[in-house]
C-alpha cells in the first residue's frame, strides 16, 4: 500500500516534470502556430545557466532563481532575432530553422562550457525526506518538483483563462490583425509567451540538473517525449498537456514498478523482468497510438480558429 | 482631426487607391461610399495601418501616422469595426470587450463594460456566450462595443449594417447617432442614403480609387441621379 502511494507520487512527479517541458511547446504551437524543435535546447540552457549561476552565487536556491529570468530573456531574444520571422512560414521551414537552432545551441554550450558534462550537487535539505504521512517518508526533492509543476499548471491556467493578458493572447492567436487594430501589441505579447514557454522548459532543466549530467544534446531526449505529451493532449491545449503529462508519468512509473511482478504470474521470473521493463518503456507510445486512433486531435482539441 | 492626403495603395501590382483625399473634422460623421470593389475597405485598412501606403500621408491631429504599426494607430485614438465583424470566436462576449479595454489617453469618462452593456443591453444578457453564438446583429453590437472599449475619438465602421434585419439596422443607426452626440467622430462605409441624410456631415463617393463626388448627406438624398450614377441603386 505504502509502496503504491510512493509509486503514484513518483508517477505524478515524472508527469509534472513532463508538463513543465511540454507546456511551452504546446503554448507556442497553439498560439503562434510554430513547431519548435529547439525547445529542448532551452531546457538544456536552463540547466547550464543553473550550473554557472549556482557556481557563482554558491547557493542552489539563488542560482536556480536567477537562472529562470536568464532563460526567459534568452527565449525572448531567440524569438525576436529568429523565430518571429517563421510564424507565417510552412511547418517544414519551421522544422528546418529550429533544427538549425538546436544544432547551434548544442555547439554553443561546447564552446562556452566545454566538452565534459557538468554536475551540480543537490543541496542537503533536498536530499532529505519529508514525512508525508505518519511513517511514510518521501523525497524532498521529488516533492519540490511536484510543487513546482502544480504551481506552474495553476498559474498558466489562471493567466490564460482569467486575466486580461490571457484574453489578449487568445485574441491574438485567433485574429492577429484585428487584435493589433484594437491597440494590442501582438508581436511583444507573442515574444512574452515564447519567453515564458522557454522559462518553463528552463525550469525543468534547472530541476533536472542535480540528478543528471548537464551536457550538450541533453535536450533531444526530452524533446521527443515533450512532443508526445503535446500531441496526446491536443496541440495548443495547456489543459490537455497537463492531463497527458500526468497520464504518461503515472502509466510509465506504475508499469515499470508493477508489470514485472504481474507478469511473474504467467512467465518465469527472469523473462517477466525483461518483458516487464520493455513493456514499461513502450507503454507510453502505445497510449499515444491508441489515443490518436480514437481521437486524432488529441484529448483536448483546441477549438478551430 | 484625420487628414488623408493623396494616398496611393496597391496590392502587389494592382493599384487600388489613386491619390485619395479625405478629411474628417473632430466630432463629425463622414460616409465613404461607392460600388463594390472601388476601394472603400482598402482606404480604411490604409488608415489603420493594415495595408502599406505607397505615397501620400495620413495625419491624425496633425501627427503623421502613415504606415505606423496598427496597434500604435489604434492607441492614437482610432477604433475599428471591421468588415465582417471579426469577433474573436474563442472568447466570450465579455472577454471580447475586456481584451480590447484600455484608456491609454486618459479619457475623463472612459468606456467600461457597464457603459457598453448600457448601450447594448442585449450584450449584457449574452455576456458569457462565445462570440460565435450571437446573432448577426448582436455580433455587430459586440464589434462596436469592442472598438469603443479602446476609447477612440474616431470610430471607423465598415458596412456595419450590412446583412442585418431591419430592427438590428435601426439599433445600430440609433447607436451611431448617440455616439455622434457624445462627440465621437465617425467614418462609415455605408449605402443607406436615408439614414446618412440625417447623420452625415459629408458623403464621399469614390470610384476606382479616386474621389468622384463630395457633398452633404442631404445633397445626396436629394439627387437620385447621383445615387444611380455612383452606387447603381
Ligand atoms: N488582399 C487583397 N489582395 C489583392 N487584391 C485585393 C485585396 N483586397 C482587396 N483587393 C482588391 O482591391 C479592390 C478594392 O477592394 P476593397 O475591398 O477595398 O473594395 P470595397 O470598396 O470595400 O468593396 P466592397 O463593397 O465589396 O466591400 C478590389 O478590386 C479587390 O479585388
Ligand atoms: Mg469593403
Amino acid at each position: 500500500m505504502i509502496l503504491a502511494l510512493e509509486q503514484i507520487l513518483n508517477g505524478a512527479q515524472l508527469g509534472l516534470m513532463l508538463f513543465l517541458l511540454a507546456a511551452g511547446l504546446t503554448l507556442v504551437f497553439g498560439i503562434m502556430n510554430l513547431v519548435n524543435l529547439a525547445h529542448g535546447s532551452l531546457y538544456m540552457m536552463g540547466a547550464y545557466f543553473a550550473v554557472t549561476l549556482i557556481d557563482w552565487t554558491g547557493s542552489f536556491v539563488l542560482g536556480a532563481l536567477l537562472a529562470l529570468p536568464a532563460v526567459l530573456l534568452l527565449g525572448i531574444a531567440v524569438e525576436v532575432i529568429c523565430l518571429r520571422r517563421l510564424y507565417a512560414r510552412s511547418h517544414l521551414d519551421q522544422l528546418l530553422a529550429t533544427f538549425g537552432l538546436l544544432l547551434f545551441f548544442n555547439d554553443l554550450v561546447l564552446v562556452i562550457w566545454g566538452k565534459a558534462g557538468r554536475t551540480i550537487a543537490l543541496p542537503g535539505w533536498l536530499r532529505t525526506s519529508v514525512e508525508i504521512l505518519p511513517g511514510v517518508p518521501y523525497s524532498a526533492y521529488r516533492l519540490l518538483v511536484i510543487a513546482a509543476g502544480l504551481v506552474v499548471a495553476l498559474g498558466l491556467w489562471f493567466t490564460i483563462s482569467r486575466t486580461r493578458i490571457g484574453m489578449r493572447i487568445r485574441a491574438g492567436a485567433s485574429d492577429r490583425e484585428i487584435t493589433g487594430a484594437l491597440g494590442i501589441d501582438v508581436a511583444s505579447l507573442f515574444s512574452l509567451v515564447f519567453g515564458v514557454g522557454a522559462m518553463l522548459a528552463g525550469l525543468a532543466g534547472i530541476l533536472n540538473a542535480p540528478i543528471l549530467t548537464v551536457q550538450s544534446g541533453m535536450g533531444e531526449r526530452i524533446l521527443v517525449i515533450a512532443l508526445v505529451v503535446t500531441v496526446l493532449g491536443g496541440i495548443g491545449s495547456v489543459r490537455g498537456a497537463f492531463v497527458a503529462a500526468l497520464s504518461i508519468g503515472l502509466l510509465d512509473t506504475l508499469a515499470r514498478a508493477f508489470l514485472p511482478d504481474l507478469l511473474k504470474v504467467v512467465l518465469p521470473a527472469s523473462a517477466a523482468q525483461t518483458a516487464g521493463a520493455a513493456a514499461g518503456s513502450m507503454i507510453i507510445y502505445l497510449l499515444m497510438v491508441i489515443t490518436l486512433a480514437v481521437r486524432p486531435q488529441g484529448l483536448f482539441p483546441v477549438r478551430a480558429r | 482631426m484625420l487628414e488623408i492626403d493623396r494616398i496611393d495603395v496597391s496590392y502587389g501590382r494592382l493599384q487600388v487607391l489613386f491619390g485619395l483625399e479625405l478629411r474628417i473634422p473632430a466630432g463629425q460623421v463622414v460616409a465613404l461610399m461607392g460600388r463594390n470593389g472601388m476601394g472603400k475597405t482598402t482606404a480604411l485598412r490604409a488608415i489603420m495601418g493594415l495595408v502599406p501606403v505607397g505615397t501620400g500621408t495620413i495625419r491624425l491631429r496633425g501627427a503623421d501616422i502613415t504606415n505606423r504599426p496598427s496597434h500604435r494607430i489604434a492607441r492614437a485614438g482610432i477604433g475599428l469595426v471591421p468588415e465582417g465583424r471579426r469577433i474573436f470566436p474563442n472568447l466570450s462576449t465579455r472577454e471580447n470587450l475586456l481584451a480590447a479595454a484600455a484608456n491609454r489617453r486618459h479619457a475623463a469618462a472612459p468606456w467600461t463594460l457597464e457603459r457598453v452593456f448600457d448601450l447594448f443591453p442585449r450584450l449584457a444578457e449574452r455576456a458569457d456566450l462565445s462570440g460565435t453564438q450571437l446573432s448577426g446583429g448582436e455580433q455587430q453590437m459586440l464589434a462596436i462595443g469592442r472598438a469603443l472599449m479602446t476609447n477612440p475619438d474616431l470610430l471607423i465602421l465598415d458596412e456595419a449594417t450590412e446583412g442585418l434585419a431591419p430592427l438590428a439596422r435601426q439599433a445600430i443607426w440609433s447607436c451611431l447617432a448617440r455616439l455622434k452626440a457624445e462627440g465621437l467622430a465617425l467614418l462609415v462605409v455605408e449605402r443607406d442614403i436615408k439614414a446618412l441624410a440625417t447623420l452625415a456631415e459629408s458623403c464621399v463617393m469614390i470610384e476606382k480609387g479616386r474621389v468622384a463626388w463630395t457633398g452633404s448627406g442631404i445633397d445626396l438624398a436629394a439627387d437620385p441621379a447621383l445615387v444611380q450614377k455612383y452606387l447603381g441603386i
